[in-house]
């Protein structure tokens, strides 16, 4: 894959990103992130991944440097703020993802929502388009909030930490779903803190405040990258190949959804 | 078609003009209901519905003293106080320190103390500089049929248009919005945010007229809130909303005719009552799966109208069919109407024996009576200035008869009324009116006239008796005894046809409470005068007025001047002036002189 | 002359007696309001005033004492509160809504079916006019209990309000110091409603809390100013009703009103002047 012909979709050089007050979150950062590829942004709490996120949604201007996107993001954040109060069904939710392409008095059409129930059928939740979102299981919900994510066509998908706390065959159908994604050319992003995960992308790019490592899986997930991407909170667990599986102290892997 | 049928019949009781606009404002506020009514439970908003409806009494009080239409007044009250509320929170947000959720809502709540506090400081400026407030504080404030008039359905027309629209084009946005504020609120935009904010404003605006400053909620939250119980589709919401809303503000409506009940008091409870009696159904129910909204809508109903059932309260008829009927404002009145008109009239009071004129607020079937009245009597002043909107609504025949142009009139002990309203306690005033009365009652009904003739010359007798007994008595007061203090300025007459002294009083405006310093002055010139009673109208002596007697170490009285009572020995207002000269004789006297009864 | 300028609002029969009574019940509830803003409960406070209504539109119906009828409408208020939590489906703020827009409407019905209640409009907007010697010695003993609580109970209220789910581990049992918080409210919004009437308590009970809280974030600093703010601005809007001839509850409602905005204004001032610098 050669980066001089493929436009990059997002563009980043020498940026670093700050919260109103305080120290900055992410030092000089420079990526290019072309069309079809997964890419899993893998780091330590605190390490700039949802920093990340909140640039590549415009909510975060860079302090210095550039940050430039050339297309449309989605983006499905990690802690799921959606009310299961909400007298809505799942069709209701998808159909909230084509809002921002209508016109301010243009209310959902036929084709929306054909897109809708095609957006429901990839995560594999065709059949449940009228059941309330309250009543699916919080995996279902995550399939459901992230068929809304993708049904706007968006280029670029951000999706922070979209297994965390995700039974296994929800996990499955999500996995299956984001590299269906890409393989229709769109950009996928992935905060993750599971190695095993990152193993499979494309991509695998290490923040801890700034970029430590960024390449294909195998060149990256290297012992001696991961000490350095963690830093003190390392403890190494080998697997049966020697290869590192586990590497955080404060997460133990995925259980971030009860930051929520 | 007569009162005693109407109220037996719901189609009759809807059948005047001014509750046929009623029905139309409270169809009208439905669909505003249906609009935004959802919103407003699934955004989290009843806080702030009820906060803007109640932060406009304050410009509610200016424009009525202005001449501005209550319709107008509301909305843009409301609209003011919304654009207050978003600055305020817009402050507190570019705040370094940012504004928690808790503090924004004691922000809020705050702010309509202030509004509330400025509209009672403009309140009590209007009732010591103007007149009085035509419509009362607490029709502003729990609605009242009289203000819904030709301006208030207009105004809410267009609201119900405005918000309609809105809706239609934005309700995605809004639910979005909701769902997930993070991720959803941003496709949603601000833009439909504040385009919600606002329909719930003018919303709550509209519905003033109707349902009252503090009782915004009654039909814009309540029946929203039952609906969610109801249904788990947002999309159901807005015609569930709607058919609630119709239930119950009808049968509110209908209540409020029917048993002369506050409007937005009654749309309110019945509303109240629906959305527990549709929570312990949902409650009991949610085991078994989801309701039916047919099924909802029925436990909704069924339970508004077993509240129907419980309010039930007697209702006073007192028509003959035969007799002239004659309206009276205030029990006063009706006494000498009834005097001079005997059989031949049949005499609706407006006034309740024994309530106080000045915070009264005619009633729905008090609209009605004027509607149907041969002749409309009233006493006059700032007594019974709640009569016009009340005429007004019933669009009456001829003008009511005001009894005090024929009386012999003292200025107003304070600085604003044109003249004092109490001409009634002065036995030649009451004279006088008399035979304004008869002459009214023989135009208007010409074949009763030697009927009328005879009772008022006997009624006539009557009243030179009686003052010439009271008088003998008074007269044996001595002289330094005939000091009083008074709590308003209501026994001016009585005082001045029986040559007492009323050296101070409380309270010189109206009916509203005393500033610091007025009170004190007055209590100073009443120890320097040596007065020797402190006199209430009855039924309304204040906690403050007790206190000032305790002070001074006066008997207090509570006489008769507002208001008479039924069935004891004041029944009459020739008793009523007996009474009152009897026990100021015996106060100021220490019981040594005792005057005759008259009748 | 100058003397008797100051002097003059709080002389005579009435000045002291009601200068007495709100100073009390200003600094009471002024030093209950921190704690009502830290626990978030603002909205409660606000629905408590308004709710207590038909407690004391009976209260005034059969003649008794109107802090009595106040607490009774409080307590009513919130058994109604917790029923309607219990509704299915409703969110706190919504069931909150719908319970006092119903008592609210209950009270104006019952005012309007009892024949001469003595004035309806000073059960709303309240008259600190009419102390009597016996309000101010209930006032002083209502006072002093909320003094009491809240001194022994400080350090378990800061540990709930900081963090009301590690509060247990600590040691406090959240449920006995929540209704501890809960009783104070009550009884500080029924004498606050006593004195201001039910539209106006509110102003008593979070203004002199929120303008203090926006000057200190300490505690124990936030917990003295609110308690002066609310005393004093008692007296202030004494005198102001004195001077300029306004109703009395209203012209302390105001006052209040104008320290909480003000003390507001002054610290997003402060906050942003470095800033600019």
């Amino acid at each position: 894959m050669s980066g001089d012909t493929v436009t990059s979709l997002v563009h980043a050089e020498n940026a670093t990103l700050a919260y109103d007050s305080g120290e900055p979150a992410l030092v000089d950062l420079s990526v290019e992130l072309p069309g079809s590829e997964l890419v899993v942004l893998l780091g330590p709490n605190g390490g700039g991944k949802t920093t990340f996120f909140r640039a590549l949604v415009g909510e975060l201007q860079p302090a210095h440097g550039t940050f430039e996107l050339e297309s449309a993001v989605a983006y499905l954040p990690q802690t799921d703020g959606s009310r299961i109060d909400f007298p809505v069904s799942a069709l209701d939710v998808v159909l909230m993802g084509t809002l921002s392409e209508r016109r301010f008095w243009q209310r959902a059409r036929r084709a929306e929502k054909q897109r809708a129930l095609a957006a429901l059928e990839r995560v594999g939740l065709g059949a449940s388009a009228g059941r309330t979102y309250g009543e699916l299981s919080g995996g279902q919900r995550r399939r459901v909030l992230l068929a809304r994510t993708i049904v706007g066509g968006a280029p670029v998908i951000a999706l922070d930490e979209p297994l965390a706390g995700v039974d296994p065959s929800s996990a499955e159908v999500i996995r299956a779903a984001l590299v269906s994604l890409r393989d229709e050319g769109r950009l996928v992003i992935e905060a993750s803190h599971d190695i095993e995960q990152a193993r499979s992308a494309d991509r695998v790019i290490c923040l801890n405040g700034r970029v430590v490592a960024d390449g294909a899986p195998e060149d990256v997930l290297t012992d001696a990258t991961l000490r350095e991407t963690y830093a003190a909170d390392l403890a190494v667990i080998s697997d049966a190949e020697g290869r590192p599986l586990l590497a955080t102290t404060d997460g133990c892997g995925h259980d971030h959804a009860h930051d929520a | 078609m007569t009162l005693t049928a109407a109220l037996e019949n719901p189609f009759n009781l809807f059948s005047p003009l001014f509750a046929q606009r009623a029905l139309l404002a409270v169809l009208l506020l439905a669909l505003i209901a249906a609009a935004v009514g959802w919103a407003i439970i699934l955004r989290d908003l009843p806080f702030f519905t009820h906060a803007v409806g109640t932060g406009a009494y304050p410009v509610l009080v200016l424009g009525i003293l202005a001449g501005v239409s209550i319709a107008v007044s509301a909305l843009i009250g409301t609209l003011v106080f919304a654009l207050l509320l978003g600055l305020a929170a817009g402050i507190g947000r570019t705040r370094a320190s940012g504004t928690s959720a808790g503090r924004r809502d004691a922000l809020t709540g705050l702010a309509v103390a202030a509004a509330l506090a400025l509209g009672a400081v403009l309140a009590a400026r209007a009732g010591s500089e103007n007149a009085r407030l035509a419509i009362s504080p607490e029709a502003l404030l729990f609605g009242s049929l009289l203000t819904i008039d030709t301006a208030t359905l207009t105004v809410l027309a267009i609201v119900t248009v405005l918000v309609l629209t809105t809706a239609w084009f934005a309700s995605d946005r809004w639910l979005a919005g909701g769902f997930d504020p993070g991720v959803a609120g941003h496709l949603a935009s601000s833009r439909s945010d504040i385009a919600l904010l606002g329909c719930v404003a003018i919303g709550a605006g509209a519905s003033l007229p109707v349902t009252g400053s503090l009782l915004a909620g009654a039909l814009l939250i309540i029946p929203a809130a039952t609906a969610r119980m109801l249904t788990d589709r947002a999309r159901h919401l807005p015609p569930l909303v709607f058919a609630i809303a119709v239930v119950e503000g009808v049968l509110g409506l209908y209540l409020s005719l029917n048993f002369d009940l506050p409007t937005g008091a009654a749309i309110a409870a019945v509303a109240g009552a629906g959305f527990f009696a549709a929570a312990g159904v949902v409650a009991v129910r949610l085991a078994r799966g989801p309701l039916r909204p047919a099924v909802s809508m029925a436990v909704v109903a069924l339970g508004a109208v077993a509240l129907a059932g419980c309010g039930s309260s007697s209702s006073t008829s007192n028509s003959d069919g035969e007799a002239l009927r004659v309206v009276a404002t205030t029990p006063q009145v009706a006494d000498i109407v009834k005097q001079v008109g005997g059989e031949s009239v049949s005499v609706t009071t407006l006034l309740p024996a024994g309530a106080d004129p000045h915070d009264f607020e005619p009633k729905p079937k008090a609209v009605a009576a004027i509607a149907d009245a041969g002749v409309v009597f009233r006493s006059g002043g700032d007594l019974d200035a709640w009569l016009l909107p009340a005429v007004k609504a019933a669009n009456a025949k001829s003008a009511p008869v005001d009894l005090s142009r024929s009386a012999v009139l003292l200025p107003a002990g304070g600085t604003g009324e044109s003249f004092n309203a109490h001409w009634y306690l002065a036995p030649e005033n009451v004279a006088r009116a008399t035979q304004r009365v008869r002459d009214e009652l023989v135009k208007a009904d010409p074949d009763a006239r030697e009927t009328f003739r005879t009772n008022a010359t006997q009624y006539l007798d009557k009243i030179d008796a009686a003052n010439r007994s009271l008088s003998a008595c008074a007269s044996k007061v001595p002289d330094g005894d005939r000091s009083v203090m008074t709590g308003h300025n209501d026994f001016a007459y009585l005082a001045e046809a029986f040559d007492f002294k009323v050296a101070a009083q409380i309270a010189s405006n109206g009916e509203s409470e005393p500033s610091a310093s007025e009170l004190q002055k007055s209590v100073d010139r009443a120890r320097a005068a040596d007065v020797r009673a402190l006199i209430a109208s009855r039924g309304e002596v204040t906690k403050l007025e007790q206190e000032v007697a305790d002070k001074l170490g006066v008997p207090m009285l509570a006489l008769y001047a507002d208001n008479l009572t039924g069935g004891d020995d004041a029944s009459t207002l020739l008793g009523a002036i007996g009474y009152d000269v009897d026990r100021i004789v015996d106060a100021v006297t220490d019981g040594a002189v005792k005057c005759p009864a008259t009748q | 002359m100058i003397a008797a300028t100051v002097l003059a609002p709080l002389g005579g029969d009435f000045g002291l007696l009601s200068a007495l009574e709100l100073v009390i019940v200003g600094g009471a509830c002024g030093a209950v309001g921190v704690w009502v803003l830290h626990f978030g409960r603002a909205i409660l406070a606000e629905s408590f005033t308004h709710a207590l209504l038909p407690g004391l539109v009976l209260a005034a119906i059969v003649g008794a004492g109107l802090l009595l009828g106040a607490v009774v409408g409080v307590i009513a208020a919130y058994g109604l509160l917790l029923l309607a939590a219990r509704a299915p489906k409703t969110s706190s703020g919504t069931a909150t809504s719908v319970s006092v827009t119903l008592l609210v409407a209950l009270g104006a019905l019952l005012a309007s079916s009892g024949n001469g209640i003595a004035s309806f409009e000073s059960l709303l907007f309240g008259n600190p006019l009419a102390a009597s010697s016996g309000d101010v010695l209930i006032a002083s003993a209502l006072a002093v209990g909320i003094a009491v609580a809240l001194t022994a109970l400080g350090g378990q209220f800061a540990a709930l309000a900081f963090d009301a789910r590690s509060a247990p581990t600590l040691g406090v049992n959240a449920g006995m110091v929540s209704a501890a918080a809960l009783a104070l409210l009550a009884v500080s919004v029924s004498v606050a409603a006593n004195v201001a009437g039910s539209l106006l308590a509110l102003a008593l009970v979070t203004g002199p809390a929120f303008g203090a809280s926006a000057v200190t974030h300490r505690l124990r600093s936030s917990l003295a100013l609110a308690t002066a703010a609310g005393s004093l601005s008692g007296v202030v809007g004494l005198y102001l009703s004195y001077y300029a001839d306004w109703p009395a509850s209203a012209s302390i409602a105001l006052v209040i009103c104008l320290w909480a905005a003000g003390a507001a204004a002054v610290a997003g001032l402060q906050a942003r002047t470095p800033r600019l610098g």
